[in-house]
């Protein structure tokens, strides 16, 4: 005869294997949705707004651009399996022109926003004879630099919650409202520090601050230099042309420069600004976190 | 009783031949219009059940039983060609949900349904065999298409060409056969189910080819800008979708104008359903919005004047059949008139004579009306097999 301990073990393994089936079951008791996202920034949206209700998941590796990331056969399953696919649009994951997903769970956080996508200015068209143009370039992609243009992401990031949990909508729209303020307040000191550089011509080292530079009134100058090289003398004239006609007074990074380009810039009356666009989860801190650094590394250069 | 019946059963059994020809003549009098019934109960069942269970067809005006059919089936030509604009408007109008449908060409006599992945969410079939499709260039084959093309995952399955004589045609493509339906004994099991942009790259909207680079033949370049770079059609476009070149296919022409053959629409609710069937009610527009359950009904209703008109032929068969029977036992009474005298000398009365020979007669239409479902259920088994989209 089986013991009681034996059949306790029994019913133990049997409820493991029960619950490691089902789907995840969040403290309410309800089933949480599945959400795949893109990048990290609407991972980040998804998981504020969401909470327990939702299960976030964006696969990348650490290091890859997610812009350009190309998922591998399984990983296009799972994203097929998710109850919620977030998408940037803008052209955003090339990826998404080959592969088969569900139509009804794609939500494209910047279709509402159209009219304020910019096109990016390497587009060059093509066409076969007298067919049809075939633009080869997007809209430029990085638009939750620009807090406004976030605001609008979370917010068809919590419509596509509400539409699939209308239970549970006081919840979700509480915790947008709360994302909101704070994309707000980081709009706001955005607006305070750079206010006095409206209309400026700003150096930038990658071309993913178009949508942060239309926010604020800068213009940009792509320069398209790494950090952890020097550029050539030649770029250096260009520069130095370019401050002849224009006061610079900064210069934008995506991550921090060697120091000898900084020493060579500072010479120039330059300072070097980090300003990163966090596609990838911080290896510390979330979004925010990442996006108030950002602020404040131009704070420090602006006193 | 018992005994009456044993008599019975012996006498059918010493006249084995003509036992055999009477229930040989009732079995097939009794299992033709069983059998039809049975069809024609079988496929409106069928036809009605995926009409129902597809709340709305939106498509080209023209015939709605072509469009029916069509969105429903895959078989009759559709009415014509819509844009995906109307699709994105029945999206937009908050109605229904929609599945776009371009069924335009085949695989080895094998309708290509270009769809998303919501169809089979919809018509909820799994994959039987392999996996989903993920990537442009992969197929789903139906149950049956598999079992006929002896196809398995991992194969290839080219699209036919749309015409041989046309060299400056679109070019079939190689597709990678992913996975093999769950047979649902409908049409989808006689089917080859790509995503639509598959469907747009045979159409030849979307394809992949080399990059411009400086070092790219001029030959195949015709015009060039800073704005726009204009080939040569010759320029070598792909036939087959690898993971070396999947990143260059792209499509050309703005997406709204992408062609679909049909869309199903998926009402939340009745309301919705009937609010989206009054945008196409004045007839103004391109298109026309239908209940397939309706369309298929009217067709249902000329196929049972149809089978009525059967059931009537069949019944005068069972009369002309039963009069036949009637005569046969009638002269089989008079041979048997001196067996009859005997059995009387013998000391059975009338009735018993009459329950004698009313049980002969019973053993044989029982035994007739068991085989006339038997063989009504082979032909049916044999139909299934043989047409399975139907059943």
């Amino acid at each position: 005869m089986m013991s009681n301990r034996v059949i306790a073990v029994l019913l133990c393994a049997a409820g493991f294997i029960w619950m490691s089936m089902s789907p995840a079951v969040n403290a309410a008791g309800n089933s949480a949705l599945k959400v795949y996202a893109v990048n990290y920034p609407l991972q980040y949206m998804a998981e504020r707004i969401g909470g327990d209700h939702v299960e976030v998941f964006f696969p990348a590796p650490a290091d890859v651009d997610p812009a350009f990331w190309r998922p591998d056969e399984d990983t296009i399953l799972r994203y097929q399996q998710a109850d919620i696919i977030l998408i940037n649009g803008a052209g955003y994951s090339q990826w998404l022109t080959y592969v088969v997903l569900p139509y009804a769970g794609l939500v494209d956080t910047t279709a509402n926003i159209s009219d304020s996508l910019i096109m990016s200015r390497d587009a060059r068209s093509h066409a076969h004879g007298d067919g049809p143009v075939r633009t080869d370039g997007d809209a430029a992609y990085i638009t939750w630099l620009d807090p406004e243009l976030a605001v609008e992401q979370a917010r068809a990031v919590k419509d596509a919650f509400i539409m699939r949990k209308p239970e549970h909508e006081p919840f979700f729209s509480e915790r947008f409202e709360l994302l909101e303020e704070e994309l707000d307040a980081l709009d706001n000191e955005w607006i305070s520090l750079l206010d006095s550089y409206r209309g400026a011509l700003v150096p930038v080292a990658d071309d993913i601050y178009e949508y942060w530079a239309a926010r604020y009134g800068l213009n940009l100058h792509g320069t398209a230099w790494s950090p952890d090289r020097m550029p050539p003398d030649e770029e250096w004239r260009k520069l130095d042309e370019i401050i002849k006609e224009h006061p610079v007074d900064f210069m934008i990074w995506n991550s921090v420069p060697d120091s000898d380009v900084k020493d060579r810039l500072r010479k120039r009356g330059i300072e070097s600004v980090v300003i990163q666009s966090a596609d990838l989860k911080p290896e510390e801190g979330g979004f925010m976190d990442v996006m108030r650094a950002n602020v404040e590394r131009f704070r420090l250069v602006a006193d | 009783m018992g005994n009456i019946l044993y008599l019975a059963w012996r006498y059918l059994k010493y006249y084995k031949g003509r036992s055999c020809i009477l229930v040989f003549c009732l079995t097939f009098a009794m299992a033709l219009p069983i059998t039809v019934h049975r069809l024609v109960g079988a496929l409106q069942t069928d036809m009605l059940q995926r009409a129902d269970e597809t709340p709305l067809v939106v498509g080209p005006k023209g015939s709605r039983f072509d469009l029916a059919l069509h969105a429903l089936y895959f078989e009759a030509e559709a009415p014509g060609i819509m844009t995906q604009s109307e699709r994105f408007a029945i999206e937009d109008s908050g109605y229904a949900f929609s599945i776009p449908l371009f069924v335009m060409y085949q695989a080895r006599g094998f309708p290509i349904v270009g769809t998303t992945l919501d169809y089979f969410t919809f018509r909820d079939i799994g994959v039987e065999r392999g996996r989903m499709m993920t990537l442009i260039g992969d197929c789903v084959v139906g149950w049956e298409v598999a079992q006929r093309l002896g196809l398995s995952p991992g194969d290839r399955l080219l699209s036919d060409p749309e015409n041989v004589f046309d060299l400056g045609g679109v070019y079939p493509l190689n597709m990678r056969v992913t996975g093999v339906l769950e047979r649902n004994r409908t049409a989808d099991d006689m089917a080859v189910f790509v995503d639509v942009k598959t469907s747009w790259i045979i159409e030849g909207i979307g394809h992949g080819h080399e990059e411009f680079y400086d070092d790219t033949d001029p030959a195949l370049i015709l015009e060039e800008d800073d704005d726009l770079v204009v080939a040569s059609p010759q320029l070598e476009t792909y036939t087959e979708i690898t993971p070396d070149n999947i990143h260059t296919f792209h499509f050309h022409g703005d997406p709204r104008d992408f062609p679909l053959t049909a869309v199903i629409a998926v009402p939340e609710d009745d309301r919705s359903a009937t609010l989206l069937l009054g945008r196409y009610v004045d007839g103004a527009g391109a298109y026309q919005a239908l209940r397939p359950s309706r369309v298929i009904g009217e067709l249902m209703g000329m196929i049972v004047q149809l089978r009525r008109f059967f059931d009537v032929q069949h019944i005068v068969m069972l009369g002309v059949t039963s009069c036949f029977v009637f005569l046969v036992m009638l002269l089989s009474t008079r041979l048997r008139s001196r067996e009859v005298e005997t059995m009387y000398h013998l000391g059975c009365s009338r009735g018993t004579i009459i329950r004698l020979l009313a049980a002969e007669l019973c053993l044989v239409l029982v035994a007739s009306v068991s085989l006339a479902f038997l063989l009504s259920s082979i032909v049916m088994s044999a139909v299934v097999w043989w047409v399975p989209m139907v059943f």
